[in-house]
């Protein structure tokens, strides 16, 4: 037997031996894969695809839909489409399903889902045809090409209108797409507020923690813990409460505005509140620990003895920390500022209750398209956008910065 | 007390007679809005009819997002029996097929409702108000009309309005002289909607948006705006805790809440049972003796007390300006208006 | 000035550095250092050797600019330095863990302080160059200091604390992480870049006999105090007090009464026992006292010779280069004693008497 061989046996026997141990490390793993994925995996799965889901209109017009796979989308379609959709809307009008696709048609084509209703009203009450002529008698948009244009595609299973919307384009009926106009193009604008709200914030925090952060680390250990633990506290309350906290500081008879007429800084009382102002500030106090405590930790890791190399070499106090400490600190103040940015995009509540209409950020509409619109594709579709924004941005960060100058703690 | 008492006696009395079959767990799950509200159906709904029938009651909040309602449907896993909506919810709702069609006969006699409070899913019980109302302790001389709303020459400073197109744009074409029987009309019209959102933009910039009802009677109790529409017993509410809010009745808003059955509720013959129940006339006029907001059936509305009775919107010295939601143009129109308003919000 | 010059100049024109009274306290009543005189000569590699807490980093530090004396002068150059902060003082300094900048190249790390002198472009480079291949790391300037072994990260702070030329370099315990070859080797390599360079430089170690090793010098702090400055030998073998002669090599120790008769000095131990010895600091007579005698100066014969103290052989361990002895000796109280002998000398086995022989010149009487 070749050493060669037997080298290759011996690798194959260790590598045997070695599987018990991996199969026990996969078992115990077993549980915390499984939360990720029905925590994580699952949910993103699910927002990506309702942001491209498509099934109300296949819902109510079944037969509809199947007949119009085999129209040409030339002109206006024959009687035996009418005739399924007739069927369809007859249906639907005893389940009381018809304005679900109503709502749906109504995204892309404003004013179909009362159509749809007296459509289905009268359908109700038909029993034979022709029923082309009828639908046109009713209502001469059943006789227009865009009309059907716009069913035959939300008929499909799959759409792309909500991701369209999301980045405020429309798509005509004819399937060209094209910017929607200036007065109706919110989400671009939305995404930019988004992302510079969360910027300010991120240089607040950096601004504010960076500072207090290098004090803990200088001051005595027991003093350090202690200041520590107040930069901590905070979260251990609700950001509800933290936010109402804003709230009554910040409020036109609050305590700030008092204090600010009571030294004289103000002649009259300032909107603080339900201002931009307002919500930065509060994220930012908000986001404080986030920010600190990877730098805390990264200053922590720095030897004292950094500085006084540098000052033993040459370097005034002030060239000192700015060239040997200061860039040193970096990957914390790098993964400070992304855990910050990147949670203040997904802020809601904050400038729910102390930002004014322009400063509402994606999150807030997210939840009006949920809660309120029963929107949840367009909901989903802002998910969707955002996530890409984060990811794209975590990329970039990644790139510039490197990994291995990013530690979190 | 007497009487209260006698009532039950003889509702327990008749609720023998009937005989009531299957209810199998014994226990009905409702879901409302929360607060003094909720409360207040506690008091007059939920504790008389245990008492009566042995049924336990368990509560659920929202804050009205049928998305809830929504998502537990589609999870198939539907355990709640009974929901409070308000007419967004119950018109969307219905719309949308998230509850049960309602088998009439079961509740009552659909004639006794007033019109526009009952439709085929959604059962009305109470009518309330988006009302004008400021704070008589800051403002002697308040606001009169709608009118003042957007006057902020003779009331300068910033106004709370309610972050939805609802009640805001009949609001904007009343103050900008439409009669309110005509409001639905013209909003129906692009030159109405454009009316009322130019009437809009000249206080854009002194509103303060609020979104939950609570906020309005803290936004007045703050100082942070000199007057605010809000809902009517969110301020009475406040004036029992010491607040001295002044409602203007002046085109107030009528809106209704509704009980509905979720589709694929368990237990339908229970959940018809509590409806019948509750909106009968004895047990739903005793409700405004926790919160004023008034019958929707006639008799019940006749069988208020008295010293309850003039705080509710319904009352006639109130009424007289009244105008409702119109549930059938919000839900033709809402979807664009909706759009619109939010981009204009944004803006 | 014209006429303090000269005379401080006179005063000490080899020494360089001058602690004048030196005391240091960081809370206002505990003195970490007390009452500090001390000179450090002109290329002298002197070392302040230590244990952890005696007061020797302290001292380094205010030498250094990073504390400041709560009383007393540092003199350097002839002028005192207590008000100047450390990047004005031109001093050296090779930290415990190198302290290196990791975020920058090794290059980068060695032209740090030529920056601050104005020393740039092709002449920083070319000084860079030299510096390194002193450290013979020529060749390494484009690498992280986190890329080099712990020897090599070593020399490159030894390169940067150099190449400025400094008037005086101050090492803070820098072996402490080398394994114990290399640090014997880089001992060598630090000593011969001194004398090759005749840079004066001031060492702090707990490590005697690295101590030994390197320096010129030694001044040996305990309890804030000085204990004694002198050269390795005098300092091994006339230790000033019975601390120097524990700390510096292994000693035995008896407790005995000094006492001068005539020009010899006597040991009294307890037992009645006088021994002649030595004594390098004069101590009053029937002072408390401690006689001090190495092992390796310890002679074993047969039991009952001539002038030898009895004693009973304990154990024995054979250590290679020696055998080292543990005895009872009945006249030292029952007090065990420590002997090293030549491997080649026969033992006695364990439970035999032996004698010892205990020379008088090795025989240290000095204060307890």
């Amino acid at each position: 037997m070749s050493a060669a061989l037997a080298g290759r046996d011996l690798a194959r026997a260790v590598r045997r031996s070695a599987r018990p141990a991996q199969r026990v490390a996969f078992l115990l793993g077993l549980p915390a894969l499984l939360f990720l994925f029905v925590a994580f995996v699952a949910p993103l799965g699910a927002l990506l695809s309702a942001a491209v889901e498509n099934p109300e209109v296949r819902q109510v017009l079944p037969q509809t839909a199947a007949a119009l796979a085999q129209w040409d989308g030339a002109s206006t379609p024959d009687e035996p489409v009418f005739a399924a959709l007739a069927a369809d809307l007859k249906r639907a009008n005893e389940d009381k399903t018809a304005a679900l696709a109503g709502k749906r048609l109504n995204y892309e084509m404003p004013g179909m889902r009362s159509k749809m209703l007296s459509a289905a009203r009268m359908a109700g009450g038909a029993s034979a045809g022709p029923f082309r002529e009828m639908f046109i008698a009713k209502d001469p948009a059943w006789g227009a090409l865009e009309t059907w244009q716009v069913i035959a595609r939300t008929a499909k299973p799959y759409t792309l209108y909500y991701l369209l919307t999301a980045l405020d384009l429309q798509q005509a009926p004819d399937g060209s797409i094209s910017r929607v106009d200036a007065e109706n193009a919110i989400f671009l604008s939305l995404l930019a507020r988004t992302l510079w709200i969360a910027a300010m914030v991120t240089i607040g925090t950096v601004v504010l923690g960076f500072p207090c952060a290098y004090i803990i680390t200088i001051t005595p250990p027991a003093v350090g813990r202690i200041m520590l633990l107040l930069v901590l506290l905070p979260l251990w309350t609700s950001l509800l409460v933290r936010t109402t906290a804003w709230v009554v500081l910040l409020q036109t008879d609050g305590v700030i505005n008092d204090i600010l007429l009571w030294t004289g800084l103000t002649a009259h009382r300032l909107q603080l509140i339900f201002s931009r102002f307002g919500t930065v500030t509060a994220m930012v106090h908000i986001q404080l620990p986030f920010t600190i405590l990877p730098i805390y930790s990264v200053m922590r890791g720095i030897s004292p003895s950094q500085i006084r190399a540098a000052r033993s070499l040459g370097a005034p106090a002030l060239s000192a920390f700015w060239r040997v400490y200061a860039p040193q600190t970096l990957p914390g103040v790098v993964a400070g500022g992304l855990i910050t940015f990147i949670l203040s995009l997904g802020y809601y509540i904050t400038p729910a209750l102390v930002g004014g209409p322009a400063d509402q950020m994606i999150s807030n509409f997210i939840s009006t398209y949920i809660n309120r619109d029963l929107n949840w594709g367009l909901a989903s579709a802002l998910g969707v956008v955002l996530l890409a924004v984060t990811l794209a941005i975590y990329g970039a960060f990644l790139r510039i910065a490197g990994p291995d100058r990013m530690r979190f703690g | 007390m007497m009487t209260g008492r006698t009532t039950l006696l003889g509702l327990t009395a008749a609720a023998c007679l009937t005989a009531l079959p299957a209810f199998a767990q014994g226990q009905l799950s409702v879901m409302s809005f929360g607060g003094a509200y909720q409360a207040a159906q506690r008091s007059s709904f939920f504790e008389p009819y245990t008492a009566k029938t042995g049924i336990k009651f368990v509560e659920q909040e929202y804050g009205g997002e049928i998305a809830k309602i929504k998502a537990m449907e589609q999870a198939g896993g539907v355990t709640l029996d009974v929901i409070d909506v308000d007419g967004p919810g119950a018109q969307q709702g219905c719309d949308e097929g998230l509850y049960e069609k309602l088998d009439w006969p079961k509740v009552g006699d659909r004639k006794d409702w007033q019109p526009g409070t009952e439709n085929d899913c959604a059962v009305g019980t109470i009518v309330y108000a988006t009302v004008l109302a400021y704070d008589g302790d800051k403002l002697k001389d308040g606001p009169k009309t709608m009118a003042d709303l957007f006057d902020t020459k003779k009331f300068p400073g910033k106004r709370g309005l309610w972050k939805n197109p609802v009640s805001n744009l009949e609001f904007a074409l009343i103050a900008d002289g439409v009669s309110n029987k005509d409001v639905y009309k013209m909003l129906a019209t692009k030159a109405g909607q454009d009316r009322a959102f130019k009437k809009l933009d000249s206080i854009k910039k002194d509103v303060v948006w609020w979104e939950a009802g609570a906020q309005a009677p803290s936004l007045l109790a703050s100082g942070e705006v000199v007057m605010t529409t809000a809902w009517n017993g969110r301020i009475f509410n406040a004036n029992k805790e010491g607040k001295h809010f002044k409602i203007v009745w002046d085109n107030e808003l009528l809106d209704a809440d509704y009980w509905v059955i979720p589709k694929g509720a368990k237990n339908l013959d229970a959940s018809y049972a509590f409806i019948k129940f509750s909106t009968s006339p004895d047990v739903l006029s005793n409700f405004p003796k926790y919160i004023p907001y008034g019958p929707v059936t006639g008799a019940a509305a006749k069988a208020v007390a008295a010293e309850y009775a003039v705080n509710l919107p319904t009352s006639p010295a109130n009424v007289a300006t009244a105008f409702a939601t119109d549930y059938g143009f919000w839900g033709d129109q809402g979807e664009e208006l909706r759009k619109r308003f939010t981009t204009w919000l944004a803006q | 000035m014209a006429l303090n010059a000269p005379l401080l100049r006179a005063k000490g024109a080899d020494d360089l550095v001058v602690f004048d009274g030196v005391q240091k306290s960081y809370d206002g009543h505990t003195l970490v250092v007390r009452d500090l005189n001390l000179a450090v000569k002109r290329g002298e590699f002197l070392t302040l050797l230590g244990p952890s807490g005696s007061g020797k980093t302290t001292t380094l530090m205010m030498l250094g600019g990073f504390e400041r004396p709560t009383a007393g002068h540092i003199l350097l150059d002839g002028k005192p330095v207590e008000a100047l902060p450390p990047e004005k003082r031109d001093i050296g300094f090779v930290f415990q863990n190198y302290a290196l900048f990791p975020h920058m190249s090794v290059a980068e790390n060695v032209a740090f302080p030529l920056r601050y002198r104005g020393v740039r472009g092709a002449e920083a480079r070319q000084r860079v160059a030299k510096a390194l291949d002193m450290v013979r790391l020529g060749g390494f300037g484009g690498r992280r200091p986190t890329q080099l072994s712990g020897g090599q990260q070593q020399r490159v702070a030894l390169a940067r604390a150099l190449v400025f030329q400094p008037k005086l370099v101050l090492m803070d315990e820098p072996l402490g992480a080398l394994d114990k070859q290399l640090r014997e080797r880089m001992q060598i390599e630090i000593k011969h870049l001194q004398q090759t360079l005749g840079i004066t430089i001031v060492f702090v170690t707990h490590d005697q006999s690295e101590a030994l090793t390197m320096s010129d010098r030694v001044a040996v702090f305990h309890d804030g105090i000085l204990q004694q400055l002198a050269s390795p030998r005098e300092l091994y073998d006339e230790p000033a007090n019975a601390f120097v002669a524990g700390f510096v090599g292994e000693n035995n120790f008896v407790p005995c009464t000094a006492m001068r008769i005539g020009p010899h000095a006597h040991a009294l131990l307890e037992s009645g026992l006088s021994l002649v010895g030595t004594m390098p600091v004069a101590l009053p007579n029937a002072a408390q006292a401690m006689l001090a005698i190495r092992p390796e100066r310890i002679g074993l014969v047969a039991s009952g010779a001539e002038g030898a103290v009895a004693c009973n052989i304990a154990e024995a361990f054979f250590l290679g280069d020696h055998t080292r002895v543990d005895a009872t000796v009945p006249a030292f109280g029952g007090m065990n004693v420590t002997i090293k002998l030549p491997p080649s000398t026969p033992v006695p086995p364990p439970g035999a008497s032996a004698g010892l022989v205990l020379p008088e010149q090795h025989c240290r009487i000095i204060a307890p």
